[in-house]
């Protein structure tokens, strides 16, 4: 039996930055999307509004689980309910795998 | 990559109940991993730990989760339990309900990258143990 050693001394938390583009409607996310992050991402795609298409840029996530895979699919299902597209550009590695095991890669709007 | 051993000693340990120490969980388990000789099982355990803790701190909100993990003989288990005792949804394949669905992946993720997943209730806690098969060399 393995003695618990208790985690609880400063933890780094998973890192999410957010940047906008001033030449297009688009959000560029580095770093990490889980449960701890997700809401900042959802928050930022609310701020842009579905009344035009956008850009989703994933190519620098370098980790993503089924919390962030919900944030981009609500995104998703609300720029579709408003006649516009939320394009993912560039998806990274850890995107694609995840997108290939959930049977997502056709229906979202990939580039 | 070093043959997996009975050298290898087992861990576990506890966590604030808290999102912001899901990374510390992966960072630790895949430490595990890497100073054993698994890094071929790294990414599917950071994809599993990561979702059985998200689901901890979502069942047991600021009460602290464990997550275990250990090599047996042809594979890693790692198990993460949480003090709730609520009703576990039915398991209807842990599939969402929709391809374009946006919740109920999580366990579904966990399934697709496991052997074998098992959830255990007891008075105390809910543990949740998933099996990563050993790569074959």
């Amino acid at each position: 039996m393995a003695t618990i050693v208790q985690r609880m001394t400063t933890p780094q938390p998973s890192r999410l930055t957010l940047s906008s583009s001033a030449d297009e409607r688009a959000v560029i996310v580095v770093g990490t999307i889980d449960s701890h992050t997700a809401e900042s991402l959802l928050d930022e795609l609310n701020r842009l509004g579905t009344a035009d298409d956008a850009v989703l840029d994933l190519s620098q996530v370098d980790f993503i689980d089924s919390s962030g895979l919900r944030t981009i699919v609500t995104a998703h299902q609300q720029f579709d309910a408003g006649a516009s597209q939320l394009v993912l550009r560039d998806p990274s590695d850890a995107v694609i795998r995840l997108l290939e095991i959930t049977g997502l890669v056709g229906h979202l709007h990939l580039a | 990559m070093n043959p997996p051993s009975t050298r290898t000693d087992p861990i576990e340990y506890r966590y604030p109940g808290s999102t912001d120490t899901i990374n510390q969980a992966r960072v630790d388990l895949v430490g595990w991993l890497r100073a054993n000789g698994l890094d071929a099982l790294a990414a599917d355990a950071e994809l599993v730990v990561s979702e059985l803790t998200s689901n901890a701190v979502e069942a047991s909100p600021g009460e602290p989760y464990t997550v275990a993990a250990s090599v047996e003989s042809d594979a890693v288990r790692i198990s993460v339990s949480n003090p709730s005792t609520a009703e576990l949804p039915a398991d209807s394949n842990w599939a969402p309900e929709s391809v374009l669905a946006p919740q109920g992946r999580g366990l579904f993720i966990v399934k697709a990258l496991s052997e074998s997943v098992d959830i255990e209730q007891t008075e105390r806690e809910t543990i949740v143990s998933a099996k990563l098969p050993l790569p074959r060399d």
